[in-house]
């Protein structure tokens, strides 16, 4: 092989340092790319396995506190995976307005399982006299529950 | 100049078929974990409509100093359910304790409940002994584990 002149050798160098970063770009990318691709399956298939009922008797004087202007929900889950009880992750619309006063507890056990009930209380909620519609919503499964006090 | 073109190429494409295997590895992970999901979801779907149950009995015995009161309800669809799974609301409160939980089967009435049976298979009947100061009419709930409920009112 005939030896080459050093201008050869830098062009050489530099095209194979050019090449190694955009290959080194492009897999970074596509990493991201790919754990982005993850996450989003995680969240999805978790969203899919979750479902709740809302098990109150709507025509029951326990559901509307008149006095204490409090509503209590009980929610079931009957989905497929343990779902979270704390008041952020539930939020609850009643009318149509966003309720930011809410407290959970889990009435049944010690984390919200399949099968486990937790109780809603909606307090400092005044609803006058007729009927109301209030929506449940936890990780994607949204319930509704109309009712009259 | 020949030389380090094809080194170059030859370095791209490498990078491309491993960026190719990572994308269609984390693709086809997420395709699997989204339809165990789906999968999920339709099964408790069908227990759901396989679900029936029936309140055949409620007695209220307000002779007791505390009151009492007795359901019967049946297990009438082809789902296996269970009972510490199953709720029971009288007049819109939550019944977080019972007396006795007795599950009648093909050998026999059994405890059911925590220290007993948990399965409330189909046909069977379980019977609730809730003491509780009641005021008639009484709205009786209960709901099964898929969510199927059955309701009562008895005067």
């Amino acid at each position: 092989m005939a030896s080459v002149s050093s201008e050869t050798l830098i062009l050489f160098i530099a095209s194979i340092l050019v090449a190694a970063s955009v290959a080194g770009t492009m897999t970074d990318g596509v990493n991201r790319l790919g754990n982005a691709l993850s996450d989003m399956s995680d969240d999805v298939s978790e969203e899919i396995r979750s479902d709740i009922e809302i098990i109150s008797d709507p025509s029951s004087d326990a559901l509307y506190d008149q006095n204490n202007a409090t509503l209590t929900l009980l929610l079931k889950n009957t989905g497929s995976s343990r779902l979270n009880p704390d008041p952020g992750n539930v939020d609850l619309l009643v009318d149509g307005t966003y309720h930011e006063n809410v407290s959970t507890a889990v009435i049944d056990g010690e984390t919200w399982q399949v099968g486990n009930v937790v109780r809603l209380d909606a307090e400092s909620l005044s609803l006058a006299s007729g009927d109301h519609r209030a929506v449940v919503i936890v990780d994607g499964a949204r319930e509704v529950i109309r009712f009259r006090t | 100049m020949g030389f380090s073109v094809s080194a170059a190429t030859a370095i791209v494409f490498i990078a491309a078929f491993v960026s190719v295997g990572v994308l269609y590895s984390a693709g086809y992970a997420g395709f699997e974990q989204v339809e165990a999901a789906t999968d999920a979801k339709h099964e408790n779907a069908l227990q759901a409509q396989n679900t029936a149950i029936n309140i055949t009995d409620v007695v209220h015995d307000a002779d007791q100093p505390v009151e009492y009161v007795n359901l019967t309800v049946v297990n009438q669809g082809s789902t296996t359910l269970s009972v510490n799974a199953t709720d029971v609301l009288l007049n819109g409160t939550y019944q977080k304790s019972y007396v006795t939980r007795t599950v009648s089967t093909g050998d026999g009435t059994v405890p059911a409940g925590s220290g007993g049976t948990d399965l409330w298979l189909p046909g069977e009947t379980l019977r609730l002994s809730i003491q509780r100061n009641m005021s008639a009419p009484i709205h009786v709930y209960v709901v099964t584990e898929t969510g199927v409920t059955a309701t009562e009112v008895s005067a």
